[in-house]
This record gives C-alpha cells, structure tokens and sequence, in this order.
C-alpha cells in the first residue's frame, strides 16, 4: 500500500483554479461574473465546459456562448461540477497506459452517474446535479489503480474472471487495499467536497457514510444497476446484494423499474457527452 | 448433456449465437479453456442461454463462473429481483 500511496501523493494536486472555484462558490456573495472571471483563466477548460452545457444532454433552447451564460441558465453547481470532472479526468489521462480501457471505465462513471440522478429523481429528489457528479467520480479510486498500478491492474482483472471471490477481496490480496480507499485518500487530499469524497470512499458499503449516507446509497445502487445494464466496464459485471436497510429506507421495491430503466437509458445517451473529457 | 448438442469453439464476441448452436433447454457446448469473460457473458445473456458446459467433462471452473452470475437471476434478495429485471429489460431493448 505504502508504494501506491506514494505514487498518489506524486499525484499533481488539482488545478488551482478548481481550488479557487471551491473557494468562492458556496460564498452567497458570489455572482456569476466573479466565477466566469476564474473560469476565463483557463481557455481549454472554458471551451470544454461550452461544448458539454451546449449538448442535448443540458437541452437548452438557446446557445451559449459563455460561461457568465452558462451560470445563470444552468446555475453554479453544474458548471462547477463540469470544470471539477474535467480537470480531475484530465490528471489521469496524460498518464494512462492505455487510453482504451479508460474510456471502458469512464464509460462506467457516466453509467452510474445517470443511474444516480435518475434514480434520486424518482426518489423524490428536485436538485439531482449532486447525484450525477457522485456518481461521475465515485470509482475515481479505481481510476487511480488503473493508471498508476497498471501491471497489477491487469493481474487484477485477470483473476477476476475465474475467482469465485467478490473483485473488492480480489483487489484487497493484489493492491492490499481496495479503490474506495485510495479514492477517499485522494479527495480527501484534494479537500473535496465531503459528498464527493463518501461517494469515493463507501459505495460499496453504503451504510458506513456518516454525513452523506442517502446520497451514497443511491450511488451505490446506481453502480449496481449499471452493471446489470452493462454499460461499459469497471473490470467486473458482478452486482452485490443490498442491505435490506437500504433497500427499505429508499423504498426501492415500490419503484416502478420499466419506467426507470427506460429513463436511465435516455439520459445515459445524452450523458455520454461526458466522453469528450478523455 | 445431450449428445446432439453442437460445439462452439469460439464465442463471436458482439454478435447473436445462431439458434443451431442452442440446445432446446437452453444450453451450449464450449471448449475447454473458453474465457467466461464479461463480452463472452454478455452474448450468454442476449441469447438467453441458461447453462453453458465445456465437452471433456471438466467443467468445474466454467459451470462456477456463469453459476454465479445466473444465480443472481434467482436470488430472493432485492438485487437478485432487480437483476432479472435488468436482463429482461436488456433482451427486450437488444442492449
């Protein structure tokens, strides 16, 4: 473990611009030019924000030619949770080994993602944008484990195939510890938002996050669903039983699941703009 | 295992099985040393096939692997009920 955490603490901190974001964000003073200004200092991330607020998945009538725009159609969480998905993808992919099974599994994060803001939306949840960026960056572990431990990254999803043991164990004997781990390691390095970080740290043991326990919960139902869906690939297609705790608290046998599935799928197509970030 | 039944040797990853290589219980024939990895799983789902066997009688490790997976369909847990729906869902939306 000791050997991953130094290469995570290697890891190029996030951008200071996201740091900035961060900063003024939750200030209630803050309007839409101040964090347009913080924006503009990086053109590239100015321009991929533009062309995802832009794509159907957004749906906006009109289009948008700024980020000042952009903020008062789509409002300050959603252009900030574009910019901090972007610039964290934007860490790993310079150094993926091979950018292919990357797009796999970011291809999964999208998945979970919609599944997320879908399912809390017919939980009864209005403000769904936190849902879809949990989701969008839970397995950021995984993603960590992929680019730096990549040897053992294969040796992992080769024993996957043939161990009878749940790929959490299996990456435990090979890593020594699991990518929830290192993915909380890592936000929590990065100061992220808490919620970001219980996505990262709990979504396969939903029950043990303290703050954000309904938002975890969904995600991890969220992951499951979208590997039932197989909608790419996170290295193993297998779902895991839920706490019957949780299945009760999110009342998800009274769901109407047709109605669900055929609304994850439409959102999960519009959502793959997020592939433009690798 | 019928006799009858036809061997695979290769499971054409992204494309339907033929019904020829089915047998009538929903079951196929597959080499020895065949992967049962997630495309390969993928193709079993789609087709519906219920069982897969190897054809030299050592079918330990295959018949484990797409056990597990097929067993999810039978759980009486909530996921268990919720991944037959997604399969269901899969077939009838060719996904």
């Amino acid at each position: 473990m000791s050997n991953i955490l130094e290469k995570i603490d290697t890891i190029p901190t996030l951008p200071s611009i996201i740091e900035r974001l961060n900063g003024v964000i939750y200030k209630p003073q803050t309007n839409a030019k101040e964090v347009a200004k913080i924006l503009s200092m990086d053109p590239a991330l100015t321009s991929k924000i533009l062309r995802i607020v832009n794509s159907a998945f957004y749906g906006l009538p009109n289009r948008i030619t700024s980020i000042t725009h952009a903020i008062i159609m789509l409002g300050f969480n959603t252009v900030k949770n574009v910019a901090i998905s972007s610039s964290v993808l934007d860490i790993f992919k310079r150094n993926a080994a091979d950018i292919n099974f990357l797009k796999e599994i970011w291809k999964h994060c999208i998945a979970v993602a919609s599944c997320a803001k879908i399912l809390s939306k017919h939980c009864g949840q209005v403000l769904t944008e936190e849902f879809f960026i949990s989701g969008l960056l839970h397995d950021i572990g995984y993603i960590v484990l992929y680019v730096y431990q990549y040897e053992k990254f294969l040796e992992f999803i080769e024993k996957c195939k043939s161990s009878t043991e749940p790929p959490i164990l299996v990456e435990k004997s090979i890593f020594g510890y699991d990518h929830q781990e290192i993915g909380g390691y890592l936000f929590k390095k990065w100061n992220m938002p808490k919620i970001l970080e219980e996505s990262a740290s709990y979504h396969h043991i939903p029950l043990l996050a303290q703050e954000h326990n309904f938002t975890v919960s969904i995600v991890s139902v969220a992951d499951n669903l979208a590997k039932a869906l197989s909608l790419g690939n996170s290295g193993s297609i297998f779902t895991e039983s839920l706490p019957p705790e949780l299945v009760d608290a999110l009342n998800l046998n009274a769901l109407n699941w047709e109605l669900i599935l055929n609304d994850i799928l439409r959102e999960y197509n519009a959502a793959l703009v997020f592939m433009e970030m690798l | 295992m019928g006799e009858s039944q036809i061997k695979v040797d290769k499971l054409q990853i992204g494309s339907k099985l033929s019904r020829d290589v089915i047998s009538a219980d929903n079951r196929i024939v597959v080499k020895k040393d065949t992967v049962i990895d997630k495309e390969t799983l993928d193709i079993l789902i789609l087709n519906s096939i219920e069982e897969v066997w190897i054809y030299d009688d050592n079918s330990a490790l295959i018949k484990e692997t797409v056990d597990k997976i097929f067993s999810r369909t039978q759980n009486d847990d909530f996921m268990g009920k919720l991944y037959k729906i997604v399969l269901d869902f899969r077939i009838k939306n060719n996904l």
